[in-house]
């Protein structure tokens, strides 16, 4: 258009522009060519695994108690294959993403390791992002950390990536059977572990006692007291949490009434969320909400949110939350928190079940750590003392974390029975949320699931704001939910679409034009 | 008379609507930040309830401020990291002066080869959306070891620049070229021209784009969070602000009294600084509009 | 002559070779990786998948939704506060003005103050029904609650006037300032000729300043097209996607679902129907002409 009003190309000008042009290109094109190549090193993986398999092999039977010790540094350098310190110190780069009052019991586990292991150095990165975008980026660009921390479900996009280490084939299986089933369960993806779980959390249910006088086993009790709150105190009974993690919470419910997020069919996991199950539960919160009007919809949630804000106001005597956010609510109400497990639906006499997920510490490829074997190995040792029983208890008494150690776990257990913990009424609730994990699921860590978690606000919300219905909405989310799992090649149902022929035509036409810089460079 | 009067009427009228909308405006603008102010000194992590419970506190509390004064983590502190920002700001203000007055004056007064191509591609080259950028730009940064201050400072200077530099261009335009020209005669060399005539009559377009970078560079959260998370005392200001309110962990409850106060200590300086050079920034636009007749 | 010129070029180079590295760069990089499915499960081994991505976003990804939705946000904001930084703006500009300082300081405040904390605050303003929009101000206008969780036209009426707070300083800034710069002259002139206020208006102050809205009406429409934190934050496209703008899907599509090859596609949409819409308006209203 511009070149068109102005057609005054004259000789001088006109070769300059081409020069320059030309110029552009070329540094477009190189830099280009610079981002796209990833050099990074290759590791000697095979060779240590070997070397691993058979010194543990010989290490176990020399050991005469059946459980491995984690916390003793001899028995975890031996794990590892090591008779001893290296004579060079080794550094590894670690991810803490724990939150401020975890970080207050992992920085005394820091201090612990680093005395009883001075020949690992560890750099921490405070602050450290959850939610793996983050760690992708850095991983292509080889700057990922060696040590890292995140929850099962999004890790498990992580490792069928190929970014995680293959922990199975470092370690002998007898170190797994240290963690509780359920939560090393989670952090298995094609019967391979790919990291160990530290803490196990799930939401629960949480009341206030001022306003609640016994916790809802079922449903109907459930409405009822609500029904008797909202009357009596002028308050919400009931205050659901709408978030990010609309579909990780609702699917608690979903259980509830029969069904499940996925299913397998063919011998291949494919999703389940067109069903009666999540048509029922769906109608159920919008009863709750617009029938018997004992619900409100919270825009956010957490006890930073408009959920547990209200929570803490007295505005509501129920919600359902995290057992992360414990500390928050013992603080501001005191005795008077309540906690129960998630009420039995009447409908179906099924408990709404609680999905369990775990957080755990993973190991980063050397692919896109280029970290050497012997950082390798001192990122193993690191994962394992700070999996271990001592360091998961004290995330329990610290940061109200439930330990995932299977010894961290029953001694922490002994402690709530033994009134250990401060203030005195912390036991009894801590004792009720750690019973509710009988009653939990797993939660899925297949590389589907992130998907999930975008998919499902996006109908809920509708189905939820009147603008379509409950079945509509369920249909929805799983046709949408099967499409990308399509899309992004989980699902082998849809080949991608052939280039039509015209386009072809037309790239053959092209490339005479294309293919010389192309060439130009790739002579470099 | 009666015209006189009319005319009066029509006055007061016109003034009193004036004087009306301004107040409500006025209102309308600090009344959330009249919030931001109360939920600094709540001393509870809670926007609804504080919110709820009325417009006038019940008492000030101070404990957010001292929190942010006092925190010492892993070495870095939040004055460290609020000198950080000052200094990435600083630097980066500076830096789109000069690109912009130099690409401006280049656009007014020169005979650049294709310019008016270059002109329309600079200008369209900035609609690409941040959200697409932040991931290549790491990426390239990351091969040219730029994950750093200075790998900071070249991404954000040039959105501000660009735009800066057409707003320089017409300010540039209206200083009679007759002034360059008898200076060249008296011996001076183009640059010095550039730097000592065409900088100091342009200054108000220097103040907007000094603002204008800096109020970028000072007030960006994730491009400074993913180049600098691995080193605590290189936090910037509003990096190590999200950290202490609890912004960046999901599983920390926000502390808002925390952000909130340190949004109020952040946003000092920068409020300052605008209502400081206001008046400059306008004859800055007034140059831009008085050309184009 | 020619050497002058080419070293001329070099004033150009410096915000060239910055441009490069920022935006082309990155642009180029991202057409190239929507042809491709890079994303988290082919972070290092990926395939060029052709048009792909272009397909599914024209048949499954909503595209006209999205378009709709940008096309509201952009324009709504525009459309809103535009009128209202340009009114105030005349306001001011009358001489016989008192305090027009003062008022002017405050009144830039909102656009000065750092906007995170700001739009936080205002997602606790518009909670439906505790925070104060809806308790006492909505009703003290006697007008309907807003409720952006239930309701889409609620749901754009918080975002625009969450924007409209945010930006209009600056038009006020940028129309005050052109106000000034006409010539007292030019209105004692039509005053002789006994011209009233509106005639004086629309034959003096809206010519003089029609390059000006247009020059920055560009500006702040592309702006407001990438403008994708105060959706995040406010509604995060909420509910089900009727308030997701071009970006706010984009940038979902990356960080939550780590398609990045899907993401990139989508920018690279957004960015031809910005530019497209762009060059139509600098075309027709010649503000670009001047930069020459």
């Amino acid at each position: 258009m511009f070149l068109g009003k102005n057609r005054k190309l004259k000789g001088v000008s006109g070769t300059i522009i081409a020069v320059i042009v030309v110029i552009i290109i070329i540094i477009a094109a190189v830099g280009v060519y610079v981002v796209m190549t990833s050099h990074h090193p290759t590791p000697t993986v095979s060779t240590t695994s070997s070397i691993i398999s058979t010194t543990s092999s010989t290490s176990t039977t020399t050991t005469t108690t059946s459980l491995l010790n984690t916390s003793n540094p001899q028995s975890l350098m031996q794990l590892v294959g090591l008779t001893s310190a290296p004579s060079t110190p080794v550094t590894i780069t670690v991810w803490d993403s724990y939150s401020t009052t975890e970080d207050q019991a992992f920085n005394i586990t820091l201090t612990q390791f680093e005395q009883e292991f001075p020949w690992i150095h560890v750099e921490v990165t405070h602050g450290a992002p959850v939610g793996v975008s983050q760690f992708e980026t850095a991983a292509k660009a080889g700057q990922a950390p060696i040590v890292y921390r995140d929850a099962d479900d999004w890790a498990g996009q992580l490792f069928a990536a190929g970014l995680l280490l293959n922990l199975s084939q470092y370690l002998p299986p007898s170190v797994f059977s240290l963690y509780v089933p359920l939560a090393i369960h989670e952090w298995e993806l094609n019967s391979t572990v790919y990291g160990l779980p530290d803490d196990v959390n799930y939401i629960a249910m949480l009341y206030n006692k001022h306003f609640v006088p016994y916790p809802p086993n079922t449903t109907n009790q459930l409405i009822q007291i609500a029904e008797q709150v909202n009357k009596t105190y002028h308050i919400w009974g009931i205050a659901y949490g709408v978030g990010h993690d609309f579909g990780y919470r609702f699917g608690d419910w979903v259980a509830g009434f029969g069904g499940h997020l996925y299913t397998t069919q063919n011998g291949q996991v494919i999703p389940d969320l067109n069903s009666t199950a999540m048509i029922n539960a769906l109608n159920f919160w919008y009863n709750l909400t617009y029938v018997y009007h004992v619900n409100y919809w919270a825009p956010s949630v957490g006890a930073g949110g408009v959920e547990g804000e209200l929570f803490m106001a007295n505005k509501t005597a129920i919600i359902f939350d995290g057992t992360w956010d414990l500390g928050v609510y013992l603080q501001a109400l005191g005795p008077n928190l309540g906690v129960a497990p998630l009420p039995v639906v009447s409908q179906t006499g099924l408990r709404a079940s609680q999905f369990v997920g775990a957080t755990g510490w993973v190991i980063a490829t050397p692919q896109v750590s280029g970290a050497s074997p012997m950082q390798i190995k001192a990122a193993l040792i690191f994962i394992l003392y700070i999996t271990n029983a001592e360091a998961t208890l004290r995330l329990g008494d610290i940061a109200h974390d439930i330990p995932a150690n299977m010894q961290g776990y029953e001694e922490f257990l002994t402690q709530l029975k033994e009134d250990q913990l401060q203030p005195a009424y912390m036991n009894q609730i801590m004792e009720e949320i750690v019973a509710e994990m009988q009653y939990g699921q797993m939660l899925p860590n297949y590389p589907a699931q992130p998907y999930y978690y975008t998919i499902f606000p996006q109908y809920a919300s509708e189905f939820f704001a009147g603008k379509i219905s409950a079945s509509q909405a369920a249909q929805e989310m799983e046709q949408t939910f099967i499409q990308t799992l399509e899309q992004n090649g989980l699902l082998s149902i849809m080949l991608p679409p052939p280039i039509p022929i015209y386009l072809i035509s037309y790239m053959l036409l092209l490339a005479p034009v294309l293919l010389p810089p192309l060439i130009k460079i790739r002579k470099r | 008379m009666i015209q006189v009067k009319k005319h009066k009427i029509l006055k007061i009228l016109r003034l009193g609507i004036s004087y009306a909308v301004l107040i409500i405006m006025v209102i309308v603008s600090i009344f959330p930040l009249y919030y931001i102010f109360m939920v600094s000194f709540s001393g509870a992590p809670t926007l609804v309830s504080l919110i709820s419970s009325g417009i006038l506190p019940k008492h000030l509390n101070f404990t957010a401020y001292k929190y942010i004064f006092q925190a010492n983590i892993y070495g870095g502190s939040f004055l460290l990291w609020l000198r950080n920002s000052l200094i990435l700001a600083g630097s980066t203000a500076i830096l789109s002066v000069i690109l912009a007055l130099i690409t401006g004056y280049a656009l007014s007064r020169l005979d650049i080869p294709a310019k008016k191509i270059l002109a329309t591609f600079i200008y369209i080259v900035t609609f690409f959306p941040y959200t697409a950028t932040a991931v290549p730009i790491y990426l390239l940064f990351a091969k040219f070891h730029l994950i750093n201050y200075i790998g900071l400072i070249l991404a954000y200077t040039p959105g501000t620049s660009i735009y800066a530099a057409f707003i320089a261009k017409l300010s540039i335009d209206s200083i009679p070229a007759s002034y360059e020209e008898i200076a060249m005669i008296d011996g001076l060399s183009r640059f010095q021209v550039f730097l000592r005539i065409v900088m100091r009559l342009a200054l108000p377009v220097v103040a907007l784009t000094a603002i204008l970078g800096f109020s970028g560079a000072y007030l960006d959260f994730a491009l400074a969070y993913s180049f600098l998370v691995t080193n605590t005392k290189a936090w910037t200001g509003l990096v190590g602000l999200y950290y202490l309110a609890g912004l960046v962990n999901q599983a920390s409850a926000p502390a808002y009294d925390l952000f909130a106060a340190g949004a109020v200590i952040m946003g000092i300086p920068l409020t300052a600084l605008v209502l400081v050079s206001f008046r400059m920034m306008t004859r800055a636009y007034s140059a831009m509009a008085g050309v184009k007749q | 002559m020619k050497k002058d010129k080419v070293f001329n070029f070099f004033y150009f180079l410096p915000i060239v070779v910055i441009i490069i590295f920022v935006f082309v760069l990155p642009l180029i990089y991202d057409l190239y990786i929507s042809f491709t499915n890079f994303g988290s499960l082919h972070l290092f081994k990926y395939n060029y998948v052709g048009l792909l991505n272009y397909i599914i976003i024209f048949k499954y990804g909503y595209f006209l939704d999205l378009l709709k939705n940008t096309l509201i946000w952009t324009l709504g904001s525009l459309a809103t506060y535009m009128p209202l930084g340009f009114g105030l703006a005349l306001i001011l500009n009358q001489p016989d003005l008192k305090g027009k300082s003062i008022f002017y300081a405050i009144l830039i405040l909102p656009w000065a103050f750092p906007s995170f904390i700001s739009l936080l605050i205002w997602q606790g303003l518009w909670v439906y029904p505790y925070g104060i929009m809806n308790r006492l101000i909505l009703p003290m206008f006697h007008l309907p609650t807003v409720n952006s969780s239930t309701s889409t036209t609620d749901a754009w009426i918080e975002l625009i006037t969450v924007d409209d707070w945010l930006s209009f300083p600056y038009f006020m800034i940028v129309f005050y300032s052109a106000l000034q710069s006409i010539p007292r002259e030019l209105y004692d002139i039509a005053d002789l000729d006994g011209a009233n206020t509106f005639t004086k208006f629309f034959t003096i102050t809206l010519p003089s300043l029609k390059k000006t809205i247009a020059f920055v009406a560009v500006g702040t429409f592309v702006y407001t097209w990438n403008n994708f934190y105060p959706i995040y934050l406010l509604t995060d496209g909420g509910p089900g996607i009727s308030t997701e703008t071009f970006v706010t899907y984009s940038y979902q599509q990356a960080f939550s679902n780590s398609n990045f090859a899907l993401a990139a596609a989508w920018s690279i949409i957004s960015t031809l129907f910005v530019i497209i819409l762009s060059i139509i308006v600098i075309k027709y209203t010649h503000i670009l002409d001047s930069f020459t």
